[in-house]
Formats: C-alpha cells, sequence, structure tokens
C-alpha cells in the first residue's frame, strides 16, 4: 500500500495548461445555456394546442347583487375569459383590464349577480377555447369592507395572538423560578415537542397549500418560505440558546395562541372561504404567502 | 377536522375565547339588502343580466341564426323516367370553428360548415339522392331518419358504411314518410360525432302540401365545450341566446310553422315552451290532424315534431326550454310580433342592450 501511494506522480502545478482544463468545460456550459436561451432547446411544442390555467385567487362580495373575482393566469400562454358563468347562468361581467390575460397576468371580474346571503354560489370561467375554471363561495357573507369595526377586530386579532399569551407565559416565571432543574427540565421538553411538532405540521400544511395554489413553479417557494419564518420558527431558534430560561412556557403558550390564529383562518372559511378578511389577515401575519387563497377547483 | 394541534388549540383557548369573544360583540354581518341597484337598470332589458358578453361574429360563422332558422335546400330537380321527381343534394362533412357564444369558439365536425346542416325538404314519394362527400378529419356517414334499405342507412359495416376521410358516397331513397326528421352522422365514436355538430333537419312535406304559414326550423342542440361529458352552452340553432338577441319577427295572426327537433347530447331531453300562446302539436309531423294544444312539449334525443300557432297580439313573446338551466345557459328566444308587412319580411335588429355595470355605459 505505502508502495501504491509513493508511486503516485506529484501534484501538477496550476500553469496556464491546468487552469483552461477547468475553465474550458464551464465555458461549454455557458455555451450550451446560452444558445439555449437564445435559440431554444429545439423540442418546440408549437403543435399543442394552447394549455390555459386559470387560478381563481380571490372571490368576494363587496355589496348586495355584486361579486368580485380576482384572476391569475399561471399558464404558458394567453388566456382570454370569453363568458362567465353564476350558478350555471350566463352572466353579464365587466373585466379589467381586459378580457385576455397574458402569461402571469392578473385580471378582476366584476359580476353584477344577486347572491343570496347564506347560500352557495359557484361560479365558472368559460375561456375562448372552451375551457373551463370553477370557484365557489360555499356559504355568501357580505365581505366588510375596511372600517373602524374591521380594524378593532384585526386589533383583538393582535391581542390574543401577541399580547395575551406573553402575559399568561410571563405570568408563570414567578413559579417556573422556584421549579427546580427537574421540573424545568419537563416544561422545556414539552415546550420542545410541541415546537417540533408545530413546525412540521405547518410545514406540511403549507406545501398542502403551496400545492393548490397558482401553477407557477416560482410561486410555491415563498409560501414555503413564509411558512419558515413563521412566530414558531423563530421561537426555536430563540430557544436554542444555551440556559434554562424560566419563561420558557411562554413560547408554549404563544405557539398555541398562533395556532388559534390559523384556527381563525379556518373558521371564515367554513363561513365564505373566500371572501371573509379574517382569513386574509391571519394568513398574511402567520404566513404572508402571496397567493393565499388558492385555487378551489 | 379534529388533528391534534388543533386539539391542543382548543385545550388552550377554550376559556380564553369564550370570555374574550363576547368583547367584539356584533355578528358577522348585517342581512343582506334588497337586490342592488346594479340590478334595477337591467328590468327594461330583454333577459336582464343573463346574458352573455359580447356578440357572435356571425360573418366569420359563415351563417346567420337567421338563416340557420329559415333557409331549406329543396335539391336539384329533375324528373325520372317513371315520371318521378329526383332531388339530388350535395353535402360536404368539413372541420370548422363555430362562435357558438360570444368569443366561445367550439372545434366542430359539419355538414356543409354549418350547424345544424342544411335543411333538406322533399315532397312524399320523390326519389332522393345525396351526394356526400367527407372533407373532415375523421371518417363519418349520413344516416337518415326515414324507410330505406339497409344499405343507404350511413352506419358501420353495412352498405359504403364509414366513409374514410377524402371518400364519398351516395346515399339513394324515396321519401318516406311524411313528416319531420333528423339525420346525422351515425359514424363511432357516435355520441362524439353527434355532439361535434354532425346534425341537420329533413322536411318531407305530404303530397297535398300543408297550409301556407312562416315556417322556422328550429334544432335544439348545446355544446360541451371542455369535453367532460356536460354541456357549458345550449342553443336553438347553436348560437346560444341568438334569437333573444335578433328576434324571429312573425306577423299577427298568421299562421307560424315550427319544425322543432332535439338533437343536444348528453342531456336525455330538452324542451319548447311558447310565452302568451298555445301551439297546435303534430308530433313527429306524420298526420296531419294535430295531436294535442298545448304551450309546452318535451322532446328526447332525436324527437321531433311540427308545431302550428298564430299570435293574436303584437309584442314580444318568449320561448325557451322549460328546463330552466337550459334557458340560463342560452336556449332562450324570442319572437317579435308586429303588424306592418314590410318588418315582418327581414330579421330584427338587435334589442338594445344596457351593459349593467354603470361605469361600462358610460354613465358614471
Amino acid at each position: 500500500m505505502s508502495e501504491t501511494t509513493t508511486r503516485q506522480p506529484a501534484a501538477p502545478g496550476w500553469g496556464i495548461g491546468r487552469v483552461l482544463l477547468v475553465l474550458l468545460p464551464l465555458l461549454g456550459l455557458g455555451l450550451v445555456i446560452a444558445l439555449i436561451f437564445l435559440t431554444g432547446t429545439g423540442l418546440g411544442t408549437s403543435n399543442l394546442p394552447p394549455i390555459e390555467e386559470l387560478t381563481i385567487e380571490r372571490i368576494t362580495l363587496p355589496e348586495p347583487g355584486l361579486i368580485k373575482l380576482s384572476i391569475v393566469n399561471g399558464g404558458p400562454d394567453p388566456v382570454t375569459v370569453a363568458q362567465v358563468q353564476v350558478d350555471d347562468a350566463y352572466w353579464q361581467f365587466e373585466m379589467e383590464p381586459e378580457q385576455t390575460v397574458p402569461r402571469l397576468g392578473r385580471a378582476t371580474i366584476q359580476i353584477p349577480y344577486p347572491w343570496v346571503e347564506a347560500e352557495a354560489h359557484a361560479i365558472l370561467l368559460l375561456t375562448s377555447t372552451g375551457a373551463t375554471f370553477e370557484g365557489e363561495v360555499p356559504v355568501a357573507f357580505q365581505t366588510p369592507g375596511f372600517d373602524w369595526e374591521t380594524l378593532l377586530r384585526y386589533a383583538l386579532l393582535g391581542f390574543y395572538v401577541g399580547v395575551v399569551p406573553v402575559a399568561l407565559g410571563l405570568a408563570w416565571h414567578p413559579f417556573l423560578r422556584n421549579v427546580g432543574r427537574t421540573g424545568l427540565n419537563v416544561v422545556l421538553s414539552l415546550t420542545v415537542g410541541l415546537l417540533v411538532f408545530l413546525f412540521i405540521d405547518t410545514l406540511m400544511e403549507a406545501l398542502e397549500i403551496a400545492a393548490t395554489l397558482c401553477q407557477i413553479p416560482h410561486v410555491s417557494a415563498p409560501v414555503v418560505a413564509a411558512k419558515v419564518r413563521h412566530p414558531f420558527s423563530a421561537k426555536v431558534r430563540q430557544r436554542k440558546q444555551p440556559g434554562f430560561h424560566p419563561d420558557c412556557a411562554t413560547s408554549v403558550v404563544t405557539q398555541t395562541a398562533s395556532g388559534s390564529a390559523e384556527e381563525g383562518s379556518e373558521v371564515p372559511a367554513s363561513n365564505c372561504r373566500l371572501s371573509f378578511p379574517f382569513q386574509g389577515s391571519v394568513v398574511v401575519v402567520v404566513l404572508s404567502p402571496p397567493f393565499q387563497n388558492g385555487n378551489r377547483r | 377536522m379534529i388533528t391534534r394541534r388543533n386539539f391542543l388549540k382548543v385545550g388552550a383557548w377554550g376559556g380564553a375565547a369564550a370570555g374574550l369573544a363576547a368583547l367584539v360583540g356584533r355578528g358577522p354581518v348585517q342581512a343582506q339588502e334588497p337586490p342592488s341597484t346594479h340590478n334595477e337598470h337591467l328590468l327594461s332589458t330583454a333577459h336582464g343580466a343573463n346574458m352573455p358578453v359580447g356578440q357572435v361574429d356571425h360573418a366569420r360563422n359563415g351563417f346567420t341564426p337567421y338563416e340557420l332558422a329559415t333557409e331549406f335546400d329543396t335539391g336539384r330537380v329533375s324528373s325520372l323516367p317513371d315520371g318521378r321527381t329526383l332531388r339530388e343534394y350535395s353535402i360536404v362533412a368539413v372541420d370548422k370553428e363555430i362562435e357558438i357564444a360570444p368569443g366561445v369558439f367550439f372545434p366542430a365536425w359539419t355538414y356543409n360548415g354549418r350547424i345544424p346542416g342544411p335543411t333538406l325538404r322533399a315532397t312524399e314519394g320523390d326519389r332522393v339522392r345525396i351526394t356526400f362527400v367527407n372533407n373532415g378529419t375523421h371518417p363519418h356517414t349520413i344516416h337518415f331518419h326515414g324507410v330505406h334499405r339497409d344499405v343507404m342507412d350511413g352506419v358501420p359495416g353495412i352498405g359504403d358504411g364509414e366513409i374514410a376521410v377524402g371518400g364519398f358516397t351516395t346515399y339513394e331513397f324515396d321519401a318516406e314518410p311524411f313528416g319531420f326528421h333528423p339525420y346525422h352522422c351515425h359514424a363511432i365514436p357516435l355520441k362524439r360525432h353527434i355532439h361535434k355538430g354532425l346534425y341537420g333537419a329533413w322536411i318531407i312535406d305530404p303530397k297535398e302540401g300543408r297550409p301556407p304559414a312562416r315556417e322556422f326550423v328550429m334544432i335544439m342542440n348545446a355544446f360541451d365545450t371542455n369535453f367532460d361529458g356536460e354541456n357549458e352552452v345550449y342553443a336553438l340553432n347553436t348560437v346560444a341566446f341568438a334569437y333573444a338577441n335578433e328576434p324571429l319577427r312573425v306577423k299577427v295572426g298568421e299562421l307560424v310553422r315550427l319544425y322543432l327537433a332535439n338533437l343536444t347530447e348528453f342531456d336525455p331531453i330538452n324542451s319548447f315552451h311558447i310565452h302568451g300562446n298555445f301551439f297546435n302539436l303534430y308530433r313527429t309531423g306524420t298526420r296531419l290532424e294535430p295531436d294535442e294544444l298545448t304551450d309546452t312539449v318535451m322532446q328526447c334525443q332525436g324527437e321531433r315534431a311540427i308545431l302550428e300557432l298564430r299570435f293574436p297580439y303584437p309584442g314580444k313573446y318568449m320561448f325557451h326550454a322549460h328546463q330552466s338551466e337550459f334557458v340560463e345557459l342560452g336556449w332562450m328566444s324570442f319572437f317579435e310580433v308586429v303588424e306592418d308587412d314590410e318588418e315582418v319580411a327581414a330579421p330584427a335588429p338587435r334589442l338594445t342592450y344596457a351593459h349593467p355595470i354603470p361605469e361600462a355605459r358610460g354613465e358614471i
């Protein structure tokens, strides 16, 4: 073995030739990439029929007799919304900026439809090729506008999520101070376990939501990232600091509170999944995904 | 759904939420107000806001809804040695994109570039010769309802069977029995060949003729635009809401005769209902005495009838399927009954339509 080792030639120096040997393949790679970008792959798909992919991001009921949709085109081709059906009836509508939505473009549709409170409505977009995209209002309620009452709701929400749990956790501080090392370990283990579970669960949910979103490859990534920025994960990092913190119980409550806030996003979902501002606000607070409402097809 | 996480949430928040929720105080949203101002100005329009946006380009389609209802192809007429009348027709199958509702294009298979195909018309006992050329992209046939030999039946495997792309055949038979019949492609898969648009009307007049009347051919059809086995667009003669936009004009008191057939696929039945009037119903048109006086008739797929009526009063009278779903998806029409001879000759101009959204009407 030692002989073999000694027979190995000494490492060559970094002459011009060797540098070229490193660079040439890289240059080749750059050339190929450039060619693909400039001229395509030659695997043309021009013979295929257009692939239409519209996502109804959000349906709101801003006032009686009016339905508003915001849509995004996540497909490779422009899509023209030719007609709109509400509850299996063609209905007049107005679309901004125009009826043809370019790739990655957005548009809003206003439909003067006499929706019925507490009942379900189905919306169907018919494109120029006859493809259909469906939206749903499971239970119709007027979408509250932005006023003082709404603001108060949001403030209250913040109070639930941010102030109450911290206060309750701090209230435990005097008790935990005297609970002893073993007791503290018990509480801390419980906390860490909860954190890990919640983190994984949140991540799974984020991936699930991402899967229902507009099918643009790069859109799902921010959702996951946003989930990772979730307060839970922040807490996880915080708790990794060495030493014991008697107020670790705070984190338990905080996480539970955050979970509850998410639950808030599910409650209106059962009322009017796409129009209640509660959902928007909560998910923005907790998740901040760009397309949080998803496509409910 | 109760997950472990939800269970934990509930445990931690059950008590707190119960107390604090009271602070919010109010229920979700107040009860709904009366229907919006958005709808008020619609009441004067033909069918409110239940109309498509935009207009169909009939020139691009190559036919107008009025032509489809009022044009009859009586063939090239000659006499046979035995003195009988020979009528020769030409039908070509072609693929064609048809605008079935404003902005909605259906990749159709057609006879002579239109749906329904040409309305063929003969008199009972005439010899009929139809030259069929398949310029489409799939094998097709023409199967006529009527009395004839099996080789002229236009079904796969009998006679010339399915006519290959680029091929042709001649269907020849005597026109019988008198009445109103459909013809359609019988190539397989049958359902698709019919719903793609290969069908038309075939009228055999009785020898003694029928009383003079203003006549319209009305084929109830529908289109499955996303090919999911359900129709997205319903219509009378292909174009949704066509006769709601441009009512069919008739004159007060004159006899109006409708040749009504159901060529809808996927839905087993379709129906016809007239407003403000009743009609005499001649089922399949094979007898000269009416079967029924009614204002609504139901037809299975392939069923047909001749309807006769007179409008005693001028005005606009709706007619449509009595399945409300079909109405709202396009099978909605109007007769406009006028007293002036000149007015009745031409199709009515479009009903003025006020856009439901004020901004779009330029009012705000």
